[in-house]
């Protein structure tokens, strides 16, 4: 059977090849943290991570992810509290939370590739994510807070695998 | 294990005061009742609590429950309740775990719509927090056999004040759960500056869950034995299944089934649509089998040629032939005969959609005599009948959770999506899950009603408007549950059409039927984003026409005095309308966006305002047309929305009206040709995205007033104030929405 590696666990995974990555880990491993806004890569609600880069789950195949790493939301950080998530929360950034995961994918991925983007790359960054609420001022002022803070390595436990 | 409640809704009633507001309470809490959302540990230990009343539970181990009853969809309110309670409870905010109540008429009203729950449940909040208190303290006078006056609460405990003696909430729990429901005029308040909570910008208490992707919404469900449904709904109102193939789609692994939804129904109301569902075993395989499946629809004639663009330009174009009035004041006739001046436009908006971030999703279970759902509801309680009428169940049988809302704005009011969950799981005799695709939710909305007025003012030789001759064509929400007339409801021209906020001696209102061809539901703001547009727009015009200051020109018609309707201030009811309080609302966007500013080229600013759910906003945008451009740059707002419970919470619902507002007058437009919704998806029914957003600054107002609408009334002011920014810039007068449609969009 073929492997996955997600948050750093081994999940054994018996799907069509072809099944996005996004219903993988909501209908066949419970990852529900993992958004579906539109399935066409429009939204970025369903932003992970794809060997460090960000990618629309909705859109990448299980098979693309035999051999890589994948990060969820789930395993952002080992204990919720990667810089950006302690930002979101001091600058009390969510509204509804649904498309929260998918900017904080998005926005870790940013800061991880440019610790210190200007203000144009931070939107265009975060252009492909969607906030139906209108958070996005805080957005904005969550990643500036912490552009410039070391930002830890992603977590490797399987804190989001249920 | 939770005891018997002793709050019967006649107690309930003369402890709030509300009278007949529509509460209904029963006796009992039952465990069912803490059943709503998964309880983490720490709330499993708090539902072996004592309740206090059907809010109020404690547990020995020290932690209060408090119930949250209305639907958190981001406006907080799952957290700005429960601060009002433990306010006045003297809890330890750090000690408090929220429970999602299950629909139940014992809660009272659920349906959170209307920026209501504030407006209605402050003082029974703070009712529930006292009384809690009270049995408390009067547990500890028993306990020390001392006088009820020498125990004070304080910080989660009694304490004794002469002895120093003390005993915790969760200590007393036991002998409090035991007393009789305290009488309503016992009950002690405490004052504004007393309060810890109320009034603060607590964080909402979801706010770790959801950055840790540890939030549950309706779409995320999942229960044991259940499975997945994908729909395919007739695209015309109406509209039936005639025939279907599913053999192709059956041939694809993971799908299990095809099911025919009758349905199409009309009036609509709630009942779900006519469509062919697939069920699979996975949410990915029903979608795929779904692409599979040949349809042959059944139309009903009268739908399938709705063509919502000519429709509007007929309104735009036609003379009022079947008009009602439906405003006067004044002599109309003689207003024109004497005018100085004369003006007249005539604006439309078009039909919009909700686009909740979590699209429609609900979890079924039906057996041969119960039904329990899990869905992203704002009126469980609508959703909870509907559900027992369709089986033909007691309500008892039906049970109702509430899940987290990716967004509500209106759209999940409307439980057809729970119907569908319910249909189909009797149907295959087992738990189902729907979740409609973005496509799903685009074309097959309860769409806000598009609108097209036409104003024509009597100017006297000073500008004043001495006379206003309106009209208004713009589908009823009426047509969703009765036979269409095509004409509006009191309530929905109310929304400032007839109820305007100007001194106009003279004035003729009138509403034109048009017949809706699509199913019409409520959207953030309702009627009031598109009356606000076109007056906004009007206003603007007559004043730029004659070079005046349009901000001036809005106050300068504004009464000068708070209307005289014969009784005292006391008297006054607090949601009266205030010129004044608009007056305020207006000064305060003035002063920090410094208007009348200064702009570079090719840059203006344009200003509008708006009274609804009886708040006031004031609304000055900046633009840029650079480069043949439309770029939003900052948007100043203003509320008074009278006291504040959260205002970190209010702040947020203006940043996020600011945005919903700029969405829908820049790119908003949901047309129909041949009866059905052009558009399926973000690419083409676009929402604003970061880069276009703009510098928000808000402004809170405080104000002794009652609370009112906070979720709402930021929005309608904001495309009137973009359109005439517009102008302001050198860019064309726009009375057609969207923008999108006359210009480019930065
Ligand atoms: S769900 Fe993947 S981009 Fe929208
Ligand atoms: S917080 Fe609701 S969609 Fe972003």
């Amino acid at each position: 059977m073929n492997k996955v590696k997600i948050n750093g666990v081994e999940h054994p995974i018996d799907a069509d090849p072809n099944m996005p990555l996004l219903w993988v880990l909501r209908d066949l491993l419970n990852m529900t943290g993992t958004k579906f806004g539109c399935g066409r890569g429009l939204c970025g609600a369903c932003t992970i991570h794809l060997n460090g880069q960000p990618v629309r789950s909705c859109l990448m195949p299980l098979a693309v992810a035999f051999g890589a790493e994948i990060t969820t939301i789930e395993g952002l950080s080992a204990s919720g509290d990667h810089p950006l998530q302690q930002a979101w929360l001091a600058h009390k950034v969510p509204q509804c939370g649904y498309c929260q995961s998918g900017q904080l994918m998005s926005a870790a991925a940013l800061l991880k590739n440019n610790p210190t983007p200007s203000d144009a790359e931070i939107k265009d960054a975060m252009s492909g994510n969607i906030c139906r609420c209108g958070t996005y001022p805080r957005i904005e002022a969550a990643i500036k807070s912490v552009a410039g803070v070391q930002i830890h390595q992603p977590a490797t436990n399987s804190k989001g695998a249920i | 294990m939770a005891r018997l409640s002793k709050l019967n809704r006649r107690d309930f009633l003369k402890m709030t005061g509300l009278g007949t507001a529509g509460l209904a309470l029963q006796t009992t809490v039952s465990q069912a009742a803490y059943g709503a959302l998964a309880l983490s540990t720490q709330q499993a230990a708090a539902s072996q609590a004592l309740s206090l009343n059907i809010f109020v539970h404690i547990a020995v181990n020290n932690r209060v429950t408090i119930m949250a009853h209305r639907s958190e969809m981001g406006q907080g309110i799952r957290t700005s309740l429960p601060q009002i309670v433990a306010d006045e409870l003297d809890a330890d905010w750090d000690k408090i775990d929220i429970l999602q109540a299950q629909g139940d008429e014992k809660y009272g009203d659920q349906n959170t719509d209307g920026s209501n729950s504030v407006r209605n449940f402050f003082q029974p909040m703070r009712v529930m927090g006292a009384s809690a208190k009270l049995m408390l303290r009067q547990a500890a006078a028993a306990t020390w056999q001392v006088p009820l006056e020498s125990c004070i609460a304080k910080d989660h405990r009694v304490t004794h004040s002469p002895s120093g003696k003390s005993l915790s909430y969760g200590e007393l729990a036991q002998a409090a759960a035991k007393l009789p429901l305290p009488d309503a005029k016992l009950l002690s308040f405490k004052n504004p500056q007393e309060f810890k909570y109320i009034g603060k910008p607590m964080a909402m208490a979801d706010f770790a869950d959801i950055v840790r992707g540890n939030t549950s919404f309706g779409i995320d469900t999942k229960i044991p034995d259940m499975v997945y449904a994908s729909i395919e709904r007739s695209p015309i109102l109406g509209g039936k299944v005639k025939s279907f193939d599913a053999s192709k789609a059956l041939l694809i692994p993971g799908v299990i089934q095809a099911v025919k939804i009758d349905g199409g129904i009309e009036p609509a109301g709630f009942t779900p649509l006519a469509g062919v569902a697939i069920i699979a075993t996975n949410t990915w395989a029903a979608m795929e089998g779904r692409k599979a499946l040949s349809i042959t629809w059944a139309n009903n004639p009268a739908h399938a040629n709705f063509d919502s663009r000519a429709a509007i330009s007929k309104l735009i174009s036609a003379p009022v032939t079947e008009a009602k009035t439906v405003a006067t004041r004044g002599d109309i006739a003689q207003a024109f005969a004497t005018a100085a001046q004369t003006y007249e436009a005539t604006y439309s908006l078009p039909h919009l959609e909700h686009a909740t971030m979590e699209p429609p999703a609900a979890t079924a279970k039906v057996t041969a005599n119960s039904c329990e759902v899990w869905a992203c509801v704002q009126d469980p309680m609508t959703a909870r009948k509907l559900i027992a009428d369709m089986l033909g169940f007691k309500l008892e049988q039906v049970t109702v959770n509430i899940t987290l809302l990716g967004g509500g704005f209106g759209r999940k009011s409307k439980p057809d999506f729970v119907a569908e969950a319910v249909v189909l799981s009797k149907a295959i005799g087992k738990p189902v899950k729907v979740t409609w695709t973005r496509e799903d939710a685009t074309r097959n909305g309860y769409y806000h009603a598009f609108s097209v007025q036409h104003y024509k003012a009597a100017l006297d030789a000073k500008h004043q408007i001495i006379g206003l001759d309106s009209s208004v064509a713009s589908p009823s929400i009426i047509s969703l549950f009765k036979p269409d007339t095509g004409y509006m409801q009191d309530w929905e021209l109310g929304q400032g059409f007839t109820s305007l906020v100007y001194k106009i001696p003279h004035l003729r209102a009138r509403n034109i039927p048009v017949i809706a061809h699509t199913r019409i539901g409520w959207m953030r703001s309702v009627y009031n984003g598109n009356h606000a547009f076109a007056l906004n727009s009007f206003m603007d015009e007559i004043a730029r026409s004659n070079k005046i200051d349009p901000l001036q020109y809005h106050v300068d018609s504004l009464p000068a005095e708070e209307p005289n309707d014969g009784k005292s201030s006391a008297e006054k009811n607090d949601f009266a309308y205030s010129p004044l309080r608009l007056k305020n609302a207006i000064k305060a966007v003035q002063k920090t966006s410094g208007w009348p500013a200064k702009v570079n080229a090719s840059e203006g600013w344009g200003f509008a305002t708006h009274r609804s759910f009886d708040s006031y906003v004031a609304v000055a945008s900046k633009v840029s047309l650079a480069n043949k451009e439309l770029r939003v740059l900052e948007v100043h707002i203003s509320i008074d929305c009278g006291q504040i419970l959260n205002p970190d919470r209010v702040q947020a619902q203006m940043e996020g009206s600011v945005i919903f507002g700029l969405s829908a007058a820049l790119l908003g437009e949901i047309s129909f040709k041949e009866g059905a919704a052009e558009q399926s998806s973000f690419h083409d029914y676009p929402m604003l995205r970061i880069t276009q957003s703009p510098k928000i600054v808000v402004t809170l107002i405080s104000s002794d007033k009652k609370h009112s609408g906070a979720g709402e009334p930021g929005m309608p002011p904001v495309g009137a104030s973009i359109t005439n920014a517009i102008v302001a810039a050198g860019g064309p007068r726009i009375r057609d929405l969207p923008i999108k449609n006359h210009l480019k969009i930065g």
